[in-house]
């Protein structure tokens, strides 16, 4: 590896730990599958959240934590149909990334499709460019 | 599991009792990818009420074009295809934890299905299909006269 691609590795992301809150609605919340990838000027979230309607999404960055939630409305009926076999459990979605690369926040910009939320983190000016002098001496 | 607290989950006769074991037979079956995880995919889960049967699948991803169902006699499969993400030069990946490539199930039912009136949405990535019970596969009630 190079050492401007070290620079660039930076900016890859890390889950956070430790949410310790308790949420108010009583469901299984998991952790969407993602991909992260980087460009050379945003930083591009892939979240598989099927099931969860665009009012329902929520994205937030704060202190430099990507935040993603979205809710799972019911799907079956529970009055009109009786389960018969259930392979996959419905519940809510979250998780949370750290950004270590500067971004600019206000341009963050998300879609919804098929049940794919993509994200697009644009990288802040300086931290676009900026390059380190290492000097020796 | 937590948030299904189904009256007619205990001591009710199951016409599907034989559902979860069939159908772990024919998705070995049917199932031919390689090296892919083993699992079958996608997770359907199954509702019924006397007159229809209603099969979700989470399907992120999946364009509604790429989705095939057929239904015959009593048996329902899903098949479909998932693309994967454009790759391109300047890119680098940091996650990569979603997966694409075809998929297959199949479904055999108790009972016949009315094939004509299948009726099968997808929003926001979940699939819903309701299959119809076949109309003269259905019980018919006898009046015992005093």
């Amino acid at each position: 590896m190079s050492h401007t691609e070290k620079q660039v590795s930076a900016g890859e992301l890390e889950k956070t730990r430790g949410r310790e809150l308790e949420r108010t609605r009583s469901r299984s919340v998991f952790a969407p599958n993602v991909d992260i990838k980087e460009t050379g000027d945003e930083l591009i979230v892939y979240a598989d959240i099927p099931g969860v309607p665009e009012d329902r999404i929520d994205i937030t960055v704060e202190n430099g934590v990507l935040t993603l939630r979205g809710e799972v409305p019911e799907t079956v009926e529970p009055e009109k149909y009786a389960p018969v076999l259930e392979e996959y459990d419905q519940g809510d979605y979250e998780r949370a990334f750290t950004l270590s690369n500067e971004v600019d926040r206000e341009n963050i910009r998300a879609t919804l499709t098929n049940g794919v939320l993509v994200i697009h983190v644009p990288k802040a000016g300086p931290a676009k460019s900026r390059k380190i002098q290492v000097s020796s001496g | 599991m937590l948030h299904r607290n189904s009256p007619y989950s205990t001591a009710r006769w199951d016409p599907f009792s034989e559902l979860t074991h069939l159908q772990r037979a024919i998705n070995r079956a049917f199932d031919s990818r390689i090296g892919h995880r083993t699992a079958e995919y996608p997770p359907l889960n199954v509702a019924a009420n006397e007159n229809e049967v209603l099969v979700t699948a989470e399907l992120p991803g999946v364009d509604p074009k790429d989705i095939d169902i057929t239904v015959q006699g009593g048996s329902f499969t899903l098949k479909g295809r998932r693309k994967a993400e454009e790759r391109k030069e300047n890119e680098r990946y940091h996650r990569q934890e979603r997966s694409s490539g075809s998929f297959a199930r199949t479904l055999e039912l108790p009972y016949n299905l009315d094939a004509e009136k299948v009726q099968a949405s997808l929003k926001n990535g979940v699939l819903r299909v309701v299959l119809p019970r076949a109309e003269d596969d259905k019980p018919r009630k006898v009046r015992v006269e005093s």
